[in-house]
């Protein structure tokens, strides 16, 4: 079974005289890594959004699993089984790093069993940050003393930080250098392959749509299979 | 416990902004408690006051009712008539009905059940063959002049005692050398009096005498004295009296301060002088009076157990048969004299305290809100990232309530210390605000109750010449100067409730800006 499933889906922003996105229908599975390439304009992150469940798609439906997202809480869809990496990183600019990794862990952990261990978590946070090249000095920083690519590690390590089943990213290593870049791709392919989670990635980076397993393009708010 | 901890955090992440809110919040809260504080004490004392001058139930004459049906009496001959030859001592000649509260009424009123309890005293002019009295050779030098009539010239002098009283054979009569007191213990609260040897009468038949009285008599504390006192029935032709014998252990002697001929010599007489007054306990004056005698002055005092109670003890009084010329009031114009300007300051301070609840509270939800949508991007953030929408507002309302906490101790400590200076200073201009007009006005008053206080003595008493006996509403009072200010447990509670109400007033506007957002218009609004 896919684990998200994308059924002729469709969406016109409120105001709008044509659909960002137009039928589009698609299935994602466990442990593969699938990028969407297309130009500018072209929905890939309206479609990001919608699978992200930051909004509800006008036609059609997306299921996770084996339920329409629409009937799930997407709130806990949300903290529990996505994460996402922004292309505008959208850290909490007023906190430090570390700080940022907790309060998404601690948006995860509710509704579940395990009470929120706030020492445990920061120790794991700590790891999850150090993973991407954030040493603790830096983690305890304001994330707006961080540069643009620190801070992008930081959006990474905060999306993965409550382990969820999709790992979203908007155009993920625009920032950073060509090292890290690699260290994060091979991330996500870790994650996708070794611990089999979904990873759907946004790029106009062919270097980052070259670890795709499927690679899909988009083009006028219609989706098409380009590998 | 997560989100509390982190809107503790927030508070600091966000200094700027926390802190124009704290200073909203802390003048509010300061603002409130100091007007609460001075509220709050000001009600205290008005009620207090109220409470006690509003119980506080005196049969007065109705004056301007007398005045009117003595115009009518004398036609067009005025009020100069009255007067005319007689002085005020002639007032007692005057047919103006039965403008009295006999004793008897006065003991039965005090047991309504409206009354909570009462002050009443007794006199009665008294006789003694035995004892020498002080100034008692004047009344020999006297004799002729002022008592040589007897029955036609006493009237003036004794007033009700006994120039009403006709028809008896003046040799009979005992004239009056002492008075006898009940329960009269003012001039020793007052300073007038003190307690030279002994102690005060408590049981039947005990008595306190004056100083100058024991020593001109040789008297000591357990000696026994008879003194006589006179009990009259009936009126007109048919009026009777009787003698009754007061046997007084002495139990004190008082030493009293006043001037020893207290009218400068002009009139000597040992009835008039404070020294002949023996004083004893209320029962063992009126004890002896039966239900249809007179000659006993009783003067009494009620307390209502609730002031609204007044107009059902008066009906009850009526019923009884209180003269419709007699009224039963509170000393209301005493009360207003001593509150007014304690009420003039709390209707400052409570227009004060509206006035900035009204605006800071605008404020307030005018700053809440635009930190709000301040703080959209973080919000949209956390929402994308999956928080709730309750658990985002209760993050805000943490950081708003510990916020309040913070301004409302800060708050409460400034208020408490600046509400006493602040409250002098108002209450100064409320006193310096009262008018010579409104002064002499209630002043005029008292004077005219005064005037006719004599009025209400029962036959025993001693007429207008030496009116005052039956207590008029005369107007002593000052106006409260002080209001000494204190924080107490139920202004702290209306403190910490209005601050409660100010951080939900801003947490309501909050959340109504909350609920509006969705995560991903904020984010692309962002991007």
């Amino acid at each position: 079974m896919s684990l998200l499933t994308l059924k002729n889906v469709s969406y016109r922003y409120e105001g709008a005289s044509q659909n960002a996105l137009t039928d589009v229908t698609a299935e994602f599975q466990n442990g593969k890594v699938y990028a969407i390439a297309g130009k500018s304009g072209s929905g890939k992150s309206t479609l990001l959004s919608l699978i992200a469940g930051l909004d509800t798609c006008t036609k059609g439906a997306i299921w996770y699993r084996d339920k329409d997202l629409k009937e799930i809480d997407r709130d806990v869809y949300r903290s529990n089984h996505i994460g996402v990496i922004f292309q505008a990183y959208n850290l909490l600019t007023n906190a430090c790093a570390v700080e940022n990794m907790l309060i998404s862990m601690y948006i995860s952990s509710s509704g579940k069993k395990a009470a929120f261990d706030g020492k445990k978590s920061m120790e794991q946070a700590f790891t999850l940050l150090e993973n991407v090249g954030i040493d603790r000095e830096k983690a305890t920083r304001k994330v707006l003393k961080l540069s643009g690519g620190e801070q992008q590690r930081v959006g990474i390590a905060r999306a993965l930080a409550h382990n969820p089943d999709i790992l979203i990213a908007d155009e993920p290593t625009g920032n950073l250098d060509n090292d890290t870049e690699n260290d994060v791709l091979d991330m996500f392919t870790s994650f996708a392959r070794n611990d089999g989670k979904c990873v759907i990635i946004v790029t106009h980076s062919k270097k980052v749509a070259s670890i795709a397993d499927i690679t899909l393009g988009m083009k006028d708010g219609t989706l098409t299979l380009a590998s | 416990m997560f989100i509390i901890k982190n809107s503790l955090h927030n508070l600091l992440r966000n200094k700027g902004r926390n802190i124009l809110l704290a200073v909203i919040i802390f003048t509010i809260i300061a603002t409130t408690a100091v007007t609460l504080i001075i509220n709050n004490t000001a009600n205290g004392i008005i009620e207090d006051y109220k409470h006690r001058f509003g119980s506080r139930v005196n049969i007065v004459p109705d004056t301007a009712q007398i005045m009117e049906n003595l115009r009518s009496s004398f036609g067009g001959g005025g009020l100069g008539g009255i007067f005319g030859g007689g002085g005020m001592g002639g007032l007692n000649r005057v047919n103006m009905g039965n403008i009295q509260v006999t004793a008897q009424q006065s003991i039965a009123f005090a047991q309504s059940p409206y009354v909570l309890t009462y002050e009443m005293t007794a006199s009665q002019p008294a006789f003694s063959d035995t004892l020498n009295t002080v100034d008692g050779d004047a009344d020999l030098e006297l004799g002729g002049g002022m008592f040589g009539g007897r029955g036609g010239g006493m009237g003036d002098m004794f007033g009700g005692a006994m120039g009403g009283i006709t028809g008896i054979n003046p040799d009979e009569m005992d004239i009056p050398n002492l008075r006898l007191y009940g329960n009269h213990w003012e001039d020793f609260q007052n300073g007038l009096r003190d307690v030279a040897d002994g102690r005060f009468p408590i049981a039947y038949g005990e008595a306190m005498i004056s100083l100058e009285l024991a020593e001109l008599n040789d008297l000591m504390i357990g000696d026994t004295i008879r003194i006589y006192s006179t009990l009259t029935e009936g009126s007109g032709e048919d009026i009777t009296s009787r003698r009754v014998v007061h046997d007084l252990t002495v139990v004190g002697i008082y030493f009293d301060m006043t001037p020893e001929n207290a009218t400068g010599g002009f009139i000597r007489a040992s009835f008039l002088n404070r020294r002949n007054e023996v004083l004893t306990t209320l029962d063992t004056v009126i004890s002896p009076l039966g239900a249809n005698e007179s000659g006993i002055t009783v003067n009494a005092v009620y307390y209502l157990h609730e002031p609204d109670m007044l107009p059902l003890f008066e009906a009850e009084l009526r019923n009884q048969g209180l003269d419709p010329l007699l009224l039963v009031t509170t000393n209301e114009a005493e009360y207003l004299a001593i509150v007014e300007p304690v009420v003039g300051l709390r209707n400052v301070t409570s227009t004060f305290m509206i006035i900035v609840l009204v605006l800071g509270g605008i404020v307030l939800v005018v700053l809440a809100s635009i930190s709000v949508r301040e703080r959209k991007y973080e919000i949209g953030v956390l929402r994308a990232m999956g928080m709730k929408k309750k658990k985002l507002v209760l993050g805000l309302l943490s950081e708003m309530l510990a916020l309040t906490v913070i301004c409302l101790v800060l708050g409460l400590t400034v208020g408490s210390l600046v509400a006493q200076p602040i409250s002098d200073t108002l209450l100064a201009v409320q006193i310096e605000n009262i008018t010579p007009e409104e002064v002499a006005e209630i002043g005029g008053m008292g004077g005219l109750g005064g005037l006719f206080g004599g009025m209400g003595g029962a036959r025993g008493g001693m007429g207008g010449m030496f009116g005052g006996m039956a207590g008029g509403n005369t107007i002593e009072a000052e106006p409260l100067s002080e209001l000494n200010v204190s924080l107490g447990l139920m202004t702290i509670l209306e403190i910490i409730g209005i601050s409660l109400l100010l951080a939900s007033l801003a947490g309501v506007a909050s959340v109504a800006r909350i609920t509006k957002y969705e995560p991903m218009k904020i984010l692309m609004e962002r991007n």
